[in-house]
């Protein structure tokens, strides 16, 4: 398999690879750089559990070579806010009880920051439309959108 | 409220972790030099297997490994109550997802292309996908030998069970009642879409003879019993090692899925290897929920009271058992709803086919009996112009009531106070958005029993102590798969020990440092765990008591425990508890306790009566707002209001997101969730074919607690995870009916189903 | 033996493609790459365009041009086309979620050929050409479909956009979906309408529709029925009829033949009046 160098910025650090023609950028985070917060459960961009973003795009990294990467600036679950200081989203998911499983938490924020990035006052039918390429199991998503409306308007807890 | 930590609403435990990402799901699980499993499966839903060639397989590069069932014949069978699976399959396919090979490669990649190379000659048989012709005599045998429970006429090789449920004269209940209404119910073959796939990592380690796995589990000490016994080894032997984070399970953890073949291969490659299904290997191989008939017939008289009711269910458990003939009497059992009903009879057929097998899925056969038995009340209501909470309200449960299965309710009847809750906060349906669009409001009030009951030896055993620097360590066994338990269980500790909980942490969950917490289903752990987490807690604090009268010398009504320290009261002397549990170690008696929950139960299976069934009993109404589009047959649910009795809410927060989640999967349930089969070949193995409800499919769910209190579980509570979800596909087909007059018995009430219903219903009006 | 090229001009691109006819040409990635388990190992050799700048250009006016590499979000979002086309816009925003407008795009929608491509049906009453590169060819989109999957693209040729005339104003639009949930999901039934209205009347009218036929296809014959009509007696169960007549819808996962003809028509009838309705005319029904 041949194999073609790309670079790229990943949470603000730069990295060159050497990487085949089918490695798929959600393989890249996870197996290349140990970035295990972006999550595959379908493998066809149909749950969104895999969500980066991709030069501030909200992409499914299971549907993006790692080729096709070559050059953008990723943003991962690891890259929103650290252990010090929690995203305002990040934040909200814990007080809002909007994680229960976790497993398509990371997708959801990483959505939920490409929605309030270009649409920083977004009506509660506008967040449910933000979040509806991801799909989660648990919640029902009520708690999800609550989380997301309270960072809109401002009533996080410090 | 009372002061303390039960009842509140704390954030959850493991919620800071997970939204940094950071929790390893079975999926996430890495080692130097592992292998990577993949799996060849059967090319024909029913077929007898004549050769299977691996050579060119093995010939591959980068393939390590790869087995047939001829490698391994030393292998049991499997299976959670009949042991009808084999690991792989020697002679026979039986469904789709039978294995036939193994393949351990270095990636992933080349595993899959080893797949490619496998050659299998086999010749088919009819295959059965529909149960009523695996029950003709004629039919072929699935299984040669069928673990028949009864004797009876059916077709010994493909029916597995029949159960019987007696209670009063059911002859003698129709002779009295005034109507008699007669229905048939089918519900569908769901799949969990739980967000986590199947997956896993084991090592074998030659020097010990002993297996290390790591994956996800509902109930680690059940598989870990299984996984012995097929591989031949002791118990002690295999050390399961339950993942920190579970991606979802809803019943379908329950069974086995990789946690045979992964340490199999282990010892067998003698490297570290990995498996992670595909959403497509997952969705055609693993459990599935059971579809149903339901023949319903209900006696009433013309003042509203129940008489009489006789049912008669046909489950189809797929190609396995698992737990399906359970789930099977399960649903009969529970027929009549939360109703008193003097006079019971029901039988239920629990039938193979060869279709994917099914088994536990959030409901356990209640899901499927509440959606035939809130229809038929329905339908009974509006048939005689009853208003359809009045009805309800004429025959459900309160207190001195007797069950279906002859337990007489003494305790935490809260059916009453959530229809009341629900349709007093419900209020009314709103006004359409078009005029080709109708509104309807329907309601549907049910019951769960708590537990696995039926006389089961249900129990779970946790321990609590205080580690030297003066944190609480709970050790417990209760698998967390995203429901909150780890949240309750720090709550209860963090309540009777009077410390904050952020100072109590909970021990790693593996099979060799904790004792079985029984599974995580049947709604049980807030019960059986809690009430375990609880005695050990209440016995550690006598301990601490114990040793810091010792020590201090001081009686003990002059001591209290306060966030972390032991106060003497009416003195500035105070210790901390890691002190305390430094002494208590010194003087050999260490600060740590055990508790369990080990309640008895009791059934006749010959009648299915007992006197103490289940446990505790759960109940819930839901209110439901639809729109229906009467052009298209699309339905729209614009409200769904929710009114659990779950005695008391240890945390509120946790109750409405199970009240939401439950309520988001009965909402695709009732509408468009069904894994199609044909020929016993599914037909929509991925999330683009099989639609599960998206965030602009589910409305905002309003749940109002209901707190009857006085349960069997911590504080007075009941479970929630599986009652959450049972309302909600009848309260949905119920407006449906309310909004445009079609009366549905299938499910789902897909839009195609919803407009050929109109239209027939035009037609009628025209004949008419 | 996966390859992977990335041309950086179009003549790159075509000539490579002429060279290496078997590669596949890889854009959003969103329809290709949901293959992987079932096609991806045996698939040859990819090459990226979703780089090349030429194709990302939306050119606005009484022409407009959209090149390949538009992605759907681009154009649900592009102040000038929701102001002028909006009916494409709102076609866009239908796809996928979020994430799939994100990478998805025109070239791609088209190319990929599903009888349910969201973007299809407004783009063929926009009257839409399909401009190619390789042997160079302007195709009208209505006829670019050649079956599910199949266009009249020869293997060597690669979409590099569409142009159509910017509605008048007297023109109306209308674009809508049945799907079997609210999102994230492929149409049952898609159906776009465009009208022209002078004077209370119908002067001009096209409709198409996707997921109802092996091609996204205007409704001609019904479109003749309802050409003239005035506003005040429009034949709308006749034109409902002559739909449905005139469709030829399969049985699929998504939905059966009978059910989707029937859904058709008023899908149809609700898209027509809304169309009239943004024509700056209040229907009567």
């Amino acid at each position: 398999m041949p194999k073609y160098p790309i670079e790229l910025k990943i949470n603000g650090d730069k990295y060159s690879f050497e990487v085949e023609a089918d490695l798929r950028l959600v393989d890249l985070l996870r197996n290349h750089l140990q970035l295990l917060g972006t999550k595959e459960a379908c493998g066809k961009g149909e749950c969104g559990a895999c969500t980066v973003l991709m030069d501030g795009k909200s992409v499914a990294s299971c549907l993006v070579l790692a080729l096709q990467a070559n050059g953008s600036e990723i943003i991962t679950v690891e890259g929103l806010g650290g252990e010090a200081a929690l995203h305002p989203l990040q934040q909200a998911f814990i007080q809002y009880g909007a994680v229960q499983c976790g497993f398509c938490t990371p997708g959801m924020l990483m959505s939920a920051k490409f929605l309030l990035d270009n649409n920083p006052r977004p009506s509660r039918e506008e967040i449910r439309a933000g979040l509806a390429g991801n799909l989660c199991r648990c919640t029902g998503y009520t708690k999800i959108i609550d989380a997301i409306e309270a960072v809109v308007e401002g009533r996080l807890e410090r | 409220m009372k002061e303390g930590y039960v009842g509140k609403r704390i954030n959850r435990v493991d919620a800071r972790e997970k939204v940094l990402g950071k929790p390893l799901y079975a999926v996430d699980f890495h080692m130097e030099g592992m292998l990577h499993l993949k799996v060849f499966h059967a090319l024909h839903p029913h077929a007898l297997i004549r050769k299977i060639d691996v050579s060119k397989a093995r010939q591959l590069p980068g393939v390590v490994q790869v087995i047939t069932a001829a490698d391994v014949p030393w292998l049991k069978t499997y299976g959670l109550i009949f042991k009808d699976q084999e690991v792989l399959v020697k002679e026979k396919s039986r469904y789709m997802g039978d294995r036939l090979a193994v393949v351990a490669a270095v990636d992933e990649k080349t595993a899959r292309r080893a797949l490619k190379l496998i050659e299998v000659e086999y010749e088919p048989l009819e295959v059965i996908s529909d149960p009523l012709r695996a029950m003709e005599a004629d039919a072929p045998r699935i299984h040669e030998s069928g673990q028949v429970l009864y004797d009876h006429p059916y077709n010994k090789g493909n029916v597995l069970a029949i159960d019987h449920l007696r209670k009063g004269d059911v002859e003698k209940g129709f002779a009295q009642a005034d109507r008699i209404f007669e229905n048939v119910f089918s519900t569908q073959c769901v799949d969990h879409v739980a967000m986590e796939l199947e997956a896993g990592m084991a090592v074998y380690d030659p020097e010990t003879d002993c297996y290390t796995l790591w994956a996800p589990c509902q109930w680690t000490h059940d598989i870990q019993t299984d996984v012995a016994r097929v591989l031949g080894i002791r118990v002690e032997q295999l050390k399961i090692i339950q993942p920190e984070a579970i991606g979802g399970a809803f019943g379908r953890r329950e069974d086995i899925s990789v946690h045979i073949i992964l340490p199999l291969m282990a010892k067998l490659t003698g490297r570290p290897v990995k498996w992670a299904m595909t959403r497509q290997e997952s969705m055609i191989m693993q459990t599935k929920r059971t579809p149903f008939t339901f023949k319903l017939k209900t006696g009433v008289k013309n003042d509203g009271t129940i008489t009489a009711c006789h049912s008669e269910v046909i489950g189809d458990t797929g190609a396995y058992a698992s737990t399906g003939s359970s789930i099977v009497h399960q649903a009969m059992y529970f027929s009549t709803g939360p109703y008193e009903v003097p006079n019971v009879e029901g039988i239920s057929y629990t039938v193979y086919t060869n279709n994917t097998y099914t088994g536990a899925m959030r409901g356990f056969g209640a899901t499927e009996a509440a959606f035939a038995y809130e229809r038929q009340m329905d339908c009974i209501a509006r048939d005689m112009g009853w208003d359809p909470a009045e009805f309800r309200l004429k025959n459900v449960y309160r207190i001195g009531c007797c069950t279906a299965n002859g337990q007489v309710l003494t305790t935490s009847v809260g059916a009453v106070d959530t229809i009341l809750t629900a349709r007093n906060h419900f209020c009314h349906k709103g006004v359409p958005s078009a005029p080709y669009k109708k509104r309807g409001a329907g309601m549907a009030t049910i019951m769960f029993g708590c537990g696995y009951g039926e006389g089961f030896p249900d129990h779970s055993i946790a321990g609590a102590r205080v580690t030297a620097d003066g944190r609480i360590l709970i050790n417990s066994a209760a698998a967390d798969v995203g429901q909150g338990v780890k949240t309750i269980l720090v709550q209860i500790a963090a309540d009777i020990l009077n410390v904050p909980p952020d100072c109590v942490d909970l021990a790693v969950s593996d099979t060799a440092s904790t004792k079985n917490a029984g599974s995580t289903s049947a709604t049980r752990q807030t019960i059986f765990s809690g009430n375990a987490v609880k005695q050990a807690a209440e016995n550690l604090l006598g301990k601490i008591f114990h040793r810091a009268n010792l020590e201090l010398g001081r009686a003990y009504p002059e001591l209290s425990v306060l966030d972390g320290d032991i106060i003497l009261h009416g003195t500035s002397r105070q210790m901390s508890l890691g002190e305390l549990a430094q002494i208590a170690r010194d003087r050999g008696e260490p600060l740590e306790a055990e508790g369990c929950y080990f309640p008895r139960t009791d059934i006749d299976y010959q009648d299915g009566q007992g006197n103490l069934v289940y446990v505790a009993y759960t109940f819930n109404t839901q209110y439901a707002e639809v729109e229906v589009d009467t052009e298209t047959g699309q339905v729209d649910v614009i409200r769904i209001v929710a009114a659990p009795d779950v005695g008391t809410a240890i945390n509120p927060a946790g109750v409405e997101g199970q009240s939401e989640g439950g309520a988001a999967m009965g909402l695709g349930m009732a509408l468009m969730e069904e894994q199609v089969f044909h020929q016993g070949i599914t037909k929509n193995a991925d999330l683009a074919t099989y639609l599960i409800p998206t965030s602009l499919d589910v409305p905002d769910v309003e749940t109002i607690i209901v707190e009857s209190g006085d349960a069997c579980g911590p504080f007075g509570a009941k479970g929630i995870g599986e009652p959450a979800m049972i309302p909600t596909a009848p309260a949905i087909l119920n407006a449906i009916e309310d909004a445009v007059g079609i009366r549905l018995y299938d499910l789902p009430a897909t839009p195609e189903r919803v407009l050929a219903a109109l239209k027939a219903k035009d037609r009628e009006a025209e004949n008419e | 033996m996966t390859t992977y090229f990335a041309p950086s001009t179009l003549s790159e691109a075509v000539a490579y493609i002429h060279e290496n006819q078997t590669a596949k040409i890889i854009a959003g990635g969103t329809d290709l790459l949901v293959k992987r388990y079932e096609e991806l190992d045996s698939m040859t050799g990819f090459m990226d365009i979703s780089h090349l700048a030429e194709l990302k250009n939306i050119k606005t006016g009484e022409e407009v041009q959209i090149g390949a590499m538009v992605t759907h979000g681009e154009i649900a979002g592009h102040p000038w086309l929701l102001q002028h086309v909006p009916l494409l816009c709102q076609g866009a925003a239908a796809v996928g979620g979020p994430q799939i407008r994100n990478r998805g795009t025109l070239g791609g929608n088209l190319a990929n050929a599903s009888p349910a491509a969201d973007l299809a049906p407004p783009l063929i009453v926009l009257g839409a050409v399909a401009e190619l590169a390789g042997p160079q060819h302007q195709v009208p989109l209505e006829e670019f479909f050649s079956g599910p999957g199949k266009t009249i693209m020869q293997p060597n040729q690669i979409i590099t956009g569409v142009k159509f005339t910017k509605p008048a104003a007297n023109q109306g639009w209308a674009y809508l979906k049945l799907g079997k949930r609210k999102a994230m999901a492929i149409a049952t039934a898609s159906v776009a309408v465009l009208v022209a209205v002078e004077d209370g009347q119908l002067t001009d009218l096209r409709i198409c529709l996707g997921s109802v036929a092996p091609v996204p296809s205007r409704a001609k014959k019904t479109e003749e029925l309802l050409r003239g009509q005035r506003l005040d007696s429009l034949e709308l169960a006749a034109a409902q009829a002559q739909l449905q007549a005139e469709i030829s819808p399969i049985d699929d996962i998504r939905g059966s033949a009978e059910y989707r003809r029937q859904a058709a028509g008023p899908l149809f009838r609700r898209a027509l009046l809304q169309a009239i309705k943004n024509a700056g005319v209040e229907p009567d029904a």
